[in-house]
Order: C-alpha cells, then sequence, then structure tokens
C-alpha cells in the first residue's frame, strides 16, 4: 500500500484534518480528522510502500501498545482511509 | 466543534461555519488550490441546490455580476451564498433561491467567494456555461408569490415532504 501524496494534513481548532487536493481543488467534503497516533502514522508512512505489518511496527515502536490491540487499530484506520480513498494498494 | 458518533462509521466532526469557512475560503486566497467543495448546507438555494446533497465548487472572486452565486461574509463570522440579485453603488444584494423573502445587503469586499460549478445529484453543472442552469436561472420567478407555490409543491412532490396540517388530514381519514 501506499500513502496518496494529494491529501495534506491540517490543523483546525487544535484537530488534526486530512484533506484531498485533486485538480487543482481542494475536497473538503472528503475531509477526516485524525488522532494524534493516527496522524503519527500517518506522517511515517509517507512517500513508502508499506504492509500491514509495516504499520503495526511504526505503532509498536512508537506507543506502549500491545501488538493485538496495535493491529487491529491499524487494520481499523487503514480501511477507513482506503473508504475515503487516501491510500491505494 | 462537536462529534457525532455513527454506528459502524468513523465519528463525524461537524465545525461551526465561523472556523469551518475561513479554512475553505483560505485555501483559495492563499492560492493552495484554485478552487474547494464544500457540501451544500441548508435549503435557502432549493430547488437547484440540496441540502446536504450537492456540493458547490467556490473560486475566487474575480468578478460579480447579477446571477452569480456567491459566498459572503454578510457580517463578521456570518457566511451565506446566495445568489446576486443587484449590485448597486458597491453594494452587492442577494436572495436565496429557495427564500420567500429577505435578502442581504453587503459591501462588494464581502464577497469572499464564487461558486464556479454545482455539482448536483452527482452531475457537474459549471455556471458560467451550463445551459440547463441559465434556463433554471431565467425560468426561476422573482415573484416572492409564485416562488412559494413553487417551493410548496417541490416539497411535496420531489422531497416527499408532507406539511403537518396535510398528515394530520391524512391520520384522521385512516383512523376513521
Amino acid at each position: 500500500m501506499r500513502v496518496k501524496n494529494n491529501f495534506l494534513l491540517r490543523e483546525v481548532v487544535g484537530e488534526k484534518i486530512l484533506i484531498a487536493y485533486c485538480g487543482g481543488s481542494a475536497d473538503f467534503t472528503k475531509a477526516l480528522s485524525l488522532n494524534d497516533s493516527a496522524a503519527y502514522l500517518w506522517h511515517q508512512l509517507q512517500g513508502r510502500e508499506f504492509k500491514v505489518d509495516d504499520a503495526v511496527k511504526v505503532m509498536l515502536d512508537a506507543f506502549e501498545v500491545e501488538e493485538a490491540e496495535a493491529r487491529q487499530d491499524v487494520e481499523e484506520l487503514l480501511a477507513s482511509w482506503k473508504a475515503v480513498g487516501c491510500i491505494e494498494d | 466543534m462537536k462529534k457525532i458518533e455513527r454506528d459502524g462509521q468513523t465519528p463525524m466532526l461537524m465545525f461551526d461555519n465561523s472556523v469551518f469557512i475561513p479554512l475553505v475560503l483560505k485555501e483559495i486566497e492563499e492560492g493552495r488550490s484554485e478552487t474547494s467543495i464544500i457540501i451544500a448546507r441548508g435549503v435557502s438555494m432549493r430547488p437547484f441546490i440540496e441540502d446536504g446533497r450537492d456540493k458547490l465548487v467556490l473560486g475566487k472572486v474575480n468578478s460579480i455580476a447579477v446571477g452569480d452565486v456567491i459566498l459572503a461574509e454578510v457580517v463578521p463570522s456570518i457566511f451565506i451564498c446566495h445568489r446576486v440579485v443587484r449590485i448597486e453603488n458597491g453594494m452587492v444584494t442577494m436572495r436565496g433561491d429557495g427564500n420567500v423573502v429577505g435578502t442581504e445587503t453587503f459591501p462588494l469586499e464581502q464577497a469572499r467567494a464564487k461558486v464556479v460549478q454545482v455539482v448536483r445529484k452527482g452531475k457537474t453543472y459549471t455556471l458560467a456555461t451550463s445551459k440547463i442552469w441559465k434556463v433554471y436561472s431565467a425560468l426561476w420567478p422573482r415573484s416572492s408569490f409564485l416562488r412559494r407555490y413553487l417551493l410548496a409543491l417541490y416539497r411535496l412532490l420531489w422531497m416527499r415532504q408532507i406539511p403537518d396540517r396535510l398528515t394530520v388530514i391524512f391520520q384522521t381519514k385512516k383512523s376513521v
């Protein structure tokens, strides 16, 4: 998988929002809110190919969390990112 | 800002317009993007633009003419997106297509963005060139009297919104 480079993370009143940029337009209809750990993961995955295991490892290295819990969170997160089209296979 | 939980989906964040719209405008005004796309909210631009269903593509205000749809900061932090009906002595007057009464008048410089396209039921209409938009704009009545009845018909036939008093009549008839 790969995060698409036309999505940018912006901060709005303390919330981190992922906004789609496409064909010269900022598409606020596809905006997605990220919490701090999701935003961290987003930054770490920029510009490289990754698998679910790579994303889980990023979370395990950065946060004190059990692997099963990290995996479940990562899988849910990646599914929601896929749903708005900000990652591609 | 408020968070709305949704079954089986990621929670939805709702920002106040006074926070959200400046963010949308900043993208255009600072040249980060040519246009910003937002979901249309409210019923005041019915029948062409429907609340929650359609999208508005906003661009810079290079010029304003009667008939344009403009997003304006009518008073500080209050944003309204309606059709321009008059421009006089540097003042712009707007009126929502779906409004029977009420207009907004403000200085020209308070026009912050222009609707360049409407994505209606998934189909994109470029307002400067769309024949359908031009025909609709020409035919949609200015008269409050005609608008009141056309909008009532639209709600009844297209939106299937039955007025409360008719619901009462139907329920009464059923129960007899």
